[in-house]
């Protein structure tokens, strides 16, 4: 049985879902902590966060799901703080509530798509995260990226007349972006824009968060194609990082960018769940503690220093199943 | 503004009152009524600054998710029509208690107007009612759905956990057992009995045929009602383009100004 209740916590008084399993926790575990995707408010596109949390407090994980200021039923801050530096913030703040009231002082972080970014930015900044999930965070395209992507075109006849139909109105829009400059309506409001880090600063992040211990589990879908499209393409973006044994990477190449086919976010939830139960689970043997030891985490990460921040990668990366 | 859960312990809905701005209280209350699906995940902001918007002008509001739906108790596939009806109520109770107000006025957007619109026409205690492009008809609506995601088969079509009814529809992730969908086709606006309030707007965004048709019965049961036509976006965005909003600030103004012109 598990429980939820509103909380609220913060400067900006924010306002979350609180679902425990009822009862003391045999061995206390990191709590998970759900991030806004983009400027959904906190239940997630199809209801993801929701299922994801109650999926992960009946196996005995805290899960707070919130919202960030000025998003879903949070109130916006007073001050100019720019977004980036408040999700920072304002995860401390929820690491705070959850300490305080809890006594917890291990998190996870899952986010999609912008919250991806937002839980990876947090996890460098603050040792208290101790894994992070991201769903179509940032990925970098590889030769076998330009291959998957270009092989199945350059065998249809149609992709070649489109092509040439592209290029004809390539002139069209470079007018239009003209006028538009010129003082049309903008057609949307852009909310959020999103940039990737630098490959080298990635990897050297990864490699930074694999040096602390932190369990890393990157997950992408068929919706993230224009940057990840095949099992496999993590391994070569990151070919030169020492994971220290930490990684897990998933691929739902059936599956939309919020995973609004049920079945697909059922898979994508119970991955999650066993992914935590797999690195936390309720009774820790000594096989897993000492892995989990930050002194020789730290250790591993310092010899992968010494060769100039790389070495060769050795990591449990899960089978990527496609299939549910 | 208050977060809570209320309603009954075993099924709670959770929902966000917000008090009347205390220089201005109307002693009057609003219950916003979700629509369901992407629709309600795109409305999501819209409602909220419509709350703001009413708080701000005196009035007491209450928004809510229906059971199985956002924060709300039970499973997706759980939640119906019907039940959504009595959650409305409970809503419309709660607030009455929670903010001491005698009056209560219903807006509700798409499936959340049916909802509305029926709550309204089954009780004598509602104010007024704002129907904000309202589904006319379940039975073209659940057509629309049908078209975009054709209904599941059976058992062999879902996870072993899900609920594996034959006939149900999943919505982009927001499922309709055959139950919901049964209770969906029968819905008619036009065939309701009149709603029992003092006067109601009817706003539109797009085409919406029976919208002036409906707004004519309720005038001419006597019910001052007025249809209005807005020129604002509601549901552009796809379903996959949840960086990027419009707020339809436009419906909104019609809304607010709607609750402001009527007499106390």
């Amino acid at each position: 049985m598990i429980s939820e209740k509103v909380v609220r916590f913060g400067a900006a008084s924010l306002v979350g879902i609180l679902s425990e399993a009822e009862g003391e926790p045999a061995t206390p575990r990191p709590a998970f902590l759900i991030l806004n995707a983009g400027v959904l408010h906190r239940a997630g596109p199809a209801r993801m966060h929701v299922a994801l949390a109650r999926k992960l407090a009946a196996a005995g994980f805290t899960a707070l799901r919130f919202d960030f200021s000025g998003i879903g039923d949070s109130e916006p801050r007073k001050d100019a703080v720019p977004f980036d530096t408040r999700v920072v913030v304002e995860v401390r703040e929820a690491m705070d509530f959850l300490a305080r009231t809890r006594g917890i002082d291990r998190f996870v972080l899952f986010g999609l798509c912008s919250g991806a970014d937002a839980a990876f930015a947090v996890a460098r900044a603050d040792r208290r995260v101790v894994g992070h999930v991201s769903l179509d965070g940032f990925a970098y395209r590889t030769v076998g990226y330009y291959v998957h992507h270009y092989a199945p075109r350059l065998l249809r006849p149609r992709s070649w007349a489109a092509f040439a139909a592209r290029q004809a109105r390539k002139v069209g829009r470079i007018v239009s972006v003209g006028a538009e400059r010129n003082g049309a309506t903008a057609q949307r409001p852009v909310m959020f824009t999103r940039s990737f880090p630098s490959r080298d600063q990635a990897a050297a992040d990864l490699a930074a968060l694999a040096g602390r211990g932190v369990r890393q589990f990157f997950i992408y879908s068929a919706g993230h194609g224009r940057w990840y499209n095949h099992a496999g393409q993590f391994d070569r973006m990151f070919r030169h990082v020492y994971f220290n044994g930490g990684l897990t990477v998933r691929y739902f190449e059936e599956a939309d960018h919020t995973f609004p086919d049920l079945r697909q976010q059922d898979a994508l939830t119970t991955a999650v769940r066993s992914w935590a139960c797999r690195n936390w689970p309720a009774a820790t043997g000594p096989a897993i503690s000492s892995f989990l030891a930050p002194g020789a985490a730290q250790a591993a990460g310092a010899t992968a220093g010494a060769r100039a921040g790389f070495a060769r990668p050795e990591r449990v990366v899960a089978a990527e199943g496609p299939r549910a | 503004m208050n977060a809570f859960y209320f309603g009954a312990s075993a099924r709670p809905l959770f929902g966000v009152y917000l008090p009347a701005n205390p220089g201005r209280d109307r002693d009057a209350g609003v219950v916003l009524c979700y629509p369901h699906g992407w629709d309600y995940l795109r409305g999501h902001r819209a409602f909220r600054q419509l709350a703001v918007r009413l708080s701000e002008a005196g009035f007491h509001v209450l928004r809510f998710d229906y059971f199985g739906t956002g924060d709300s108790a039970g499973e997706a596939w759980e939640g119906t029509p019907d039940q959504w009806l009595e959650d409305t109520a409970t809503a419309v109770d709660e607030l009455r208690d929670t903010a001491g107000v005698r009056a209560v006025s219903l807006v509700g957007m798409r499936l959340g107007a049916v909802l509305a619109g029926r709550l309204a026409a089954s009780r004598r205690d509602i104010d007024r009612l704002v129907l904000w492009d309202p589904v006319i008809r379940g039975a073209d609506h659940l057509g629309r759905l049908a078209d975009a995601h054709p209904r599941l088969g059976g058992a062999g079509e879902l996870a072993t956990d899900l609920a594996a009814a034959a006939g149900a529809i999943d919505a982009e992730g927001f499922p309709l057992s055959a139950v919901a969908c049964q209770q969906l086709e029968a819905i008619d606006l036009l065939q309701l009995s009149v709603p029992r309030v003092r006067s109601a707007l009817l706003v539109t965004t797009g085409a919406d045929p029976g919208v002036d048709e409906l707004a004519a019965a309720f005038n001419a049961a006597g019910i001052a009602a007025t249809a209005r036509h807005v020129d604002a976006r509601t549901d552009a965005p796809a379903s996959d383009d949840f960086v990027n909003t419009v707020m339809p600030t436009e419906v909104l103004d019609a809304v607010v100004d709607y609750f402001l012109e009527a007499p106390k």
